[in-house]
């Protein structure tokens, strides 16, 4: 049912393209100009979205009958405390998302009706980071790799085609929140090894340190840690977005 | 109704509405001085029925003035009596008068007796001694500012002049009512969309495209009505937009459905051709993912902990902590943060609860005071809000006291 995603390669490719646009700065640096102190990473990005909830069932698959099988957009932002600075970055990250998939409700003979019905979803999450950007730091190399862990709370409502909290016939109402955790692998393109006088300055001027491009990959276990009594909003997520670290 | 025949005739009719938007126009003659001081107290309906709505400007500083086909029809009969006033006392000798131009003329403001084309041909207020400065009234037919049927179908403006003479000047100010007795067109009515519970109802409506301001209506009805019946049903009220979701319909029922246009001055277009269609039922997607033999997991809701200790989302306790909720915590920020805070943290807690009887019962032990208090403070009258933490701070004090006698008692046993 789930189709290869071809995003990750493609966006990896592109990282991997500017890298190689980057002039021979990579050998050790003249001494940097005094950086201002690093505390704190904001990252905004996007990526496609899919719940698992169909994984559930045998006979049927109620989230492609009404959203259909193609992915969503999911926008996250987070804020990370940097709170250990030796070889590389260990941070505290805390993060808001939004999705919305659209789709339209069933009739009676399995066809799609002309009625909407969506689904809400807002996730929250916490996350123990670790960032390699020692050479980064030290040598100006543009790559820093990361990982990422941590728990989840997914707040998630579907409405029916009047825009109201959808109600089963039994009287569950469409709404809820549903934890779990995740695992995230990535990749960052330092910027500043680009247009190294304008970090400078951006640094000198704003207090921004560093600006990244990055790609990562998630692995999402949202099902109430294997709860009978839950939907399974797992997913497996490639995001990609900017980053600036202060 | 204004910019429908022509430019130039639209550029003279917007030219009136910004001047009954400041409420007093100069007299049409350039250069032509106001009254010194001049003010327009209300205008006021005598005769049954005659109270006028606000559209007609009739309170003192209202910025406009419109007589529209209902108002029209409703109004055909009263008198209108205008007060005014000046802002000092007139000279000795003063006096003054009233002229009506014609729906969409003028009437010459430089003297008493030239009335001019476009003017009635009897001047509202002869010419009478100027003694006061307050309270001068004059009333005059409500008809006449209309001037003929109210089926016209036409947007026009009458201009109610005052004119003052003191010593030899003339001075004016000109009341201007904007008479549209022109209705949009009918919109055109398109096929309806059959949802769960509701139609969505849609239209074009290309000829009142030079329309400011148009709104829509949907009527709507078990039965056929017409534009004599349809007040005597279900309608929308005003829609900005070229559809409606008419809600909370019984599915498999034959609805009937019309949808008329409304101009700035709340005249109605007569009814689209009727349409109908019935609500069916669909599943949305939680239902879907409820429904069947192969019944979806989810059970939904936050009440996780309650739910789990009482067994049931409805139970009368989670009812009333969900009130309790919704009254109290989410009405202020920390409140917010608290039910955030919990809903983070409950669930899990809350399976393994569920799990374990001997935890039911003591969970529901433990949730008593707080369903005690929640259900209390949900009975309060409106208004009586601050006692809640209050009560809450009095209890926190109640068990903090009580626990140290307990343990003090403890100590010395």
């Amino acid at each position: 049912m789930r189709t290869a995603n071809p995003w990750p390669v493609a966006a990896l490719a592109a990282v991997m393209v500017l890298a190689a646009a980057v002039p021979a700065r990579t050998a050790p640096a003249k001494a940097p100009a005094k950086e201002s102190p690093r505390q704190f990473m904001a990252e905004i990005k996007f990526g496609p979205w899919r719940p698992d909830v169909d994984k559930e069932f045998k006979t049927k698959t109620p989230w492609k009958d009404t959203f259909g099988s193609g992915l969503n957009l999911i926008t996250m932002l987070e804020i990370d405390w940097e709170f250990f600075h030796k070889v590389g970055v260990i941070a505290l990250g805390g993060s808001v998302g939004y999705s919305q998939a659209s789709g339209h409700g069933l009739l009676e003979d399995g066809t799609k009706s002309s009625d909407s019905t969506k689904f809400h979803l807002m996730p929250l999450g916490l996350s123990l980071i670790y960032r390699f950007d020692y050479l980064a730091q030290r040598y100006r190399f543009p790559f820093v790799p990361y990982v990422k862990g941590g728990l989840d709370a997914y707040l998630w409502w579907a409405l029916n085609g009047q825009g109201d909290v959808s109600k089963a016939a039994d009287g569950v109402s469409g709404k809820g929140a549903t934890f779990g955790g995740h695992a995230t692998a990535g990749l960052m393109f330092l910027l500043d090894a680009l247009a190294p006088m304008m970090a400078q300055t951006f640094d000198t001027e704003l207090g921004v340190n560093n600006t990244y491009l990055f790609a990562e990959f998630t692995w999402n276990w949202i099902d109430d840690f294997g709860s009978k009594s839950s939907m399974d909003l797992s997913s497996r997520t490639f995001m990609a977005g900017l980053a600036i670290e202060f | 109704m204004l910019g429908s025949e022509g430019m130039k005739t639209d550029i003279h009719l917007r030219s009136l509405v910004f001047l009954a938007a400041v409420g007093i126009a100069m007299a049409p003659h350039p250069g032509r001085a106001a009254v010194t001081g001049f003010e327009l107290n209300g205008l006021e309906g005598v005769g049954d029925g005659c109270d006028f709505p606000e559209r007609f400007g009739g309170s003192l500083g209202a910025s406009s003035h419109v007589v529209n086909i209902q108002d029209c029809n409703e109004f055909l009969t009263c008198t209108v009596v205008a007060e005014w006033s000046l802002g000092q006392e007139p000279a000795s000798g003063s006096s003054w008068a009233v002229k009506m131009s014609e729906p969409g003329g003028a009437c010459v403001v430089t003297d008493f007796t030239t009335l001019g084309t476009g003017c009635q041909d009897v001047l509202t207020v002869p010419q009478t001694t100027l003694a006061a400065s307050t309270n001068i009234e004059f009333s005059f037919a409500y008809s006449d500012l209309v001037g003929g049927p109210c089926s016209v179908g036409k947007d026009r403006a009458t201009n109610v002049s005052i004119i003052v003479l003191e010593g030899t000047q003339y001075t004016a100010n000109t009341i201007t009512f904007e008479v549209d007795l022109k209705a949009p067109l009918a919109p055109v009515l398109e096929e309806a969309e059959e949802g769960d519970g509701n139609l969505k109802i849609s239209w074009t409506d290309s000829e009142n495209g030079n329309e400011v301001g148009i709104k829509y209506r949907v009527y709507y009805a078990q039965q056929k009505f017409d534009q004599a019946t349809k007040n005597d049903f279900r309608k929308s009220d005003e829609i900005t937009g070229n559809s409606y979701q008419i809600k909370n319909l019984e599915n498999g029922v034959e609805y009937w459905f019309a949808v008329v246009a409304i101009d700035e001055n709340d005249n109605e277009s007569p009814l689209s051709a009727l349409g109908s269609a019935s609500p069916v039922p669909v599943l949305d997607f939680f239902e879907a993912y409820r429904a069947g033999p192969e019944v979806g997991k989810e059970k939904g809701g936050y009440c996780f902990i309650a739910t789990a200790a009482y067994g049931s989302y409805m139970a009368d306790e989670v009812w009333t902590l969900r009130v309790f909720r919704d009254r109290f915590l989410l009405t202020s920020a920390p409140g917010r943060w608290f039910v955030a805070t919990y809903y983070a943290l409950s669930p899990p807690l809350a399976d393994f609860i569920a799990r374990h009887e001997t935890l039911r019962v003591l969970t529901r032990a433990a949730l008593w005071p707080v369903v005690t208090v929640a259900g209390w403070a949900t009975g309060l009258p409106a208004g009586f809000g601050f006692a809640v933490p209050l009560g809450l701070v009095l209890m926190m004090v109640a068990m903090v006291l009580a626990t140290r006698v307990a343990v003090r008692a403890w100590r010395r046993s």
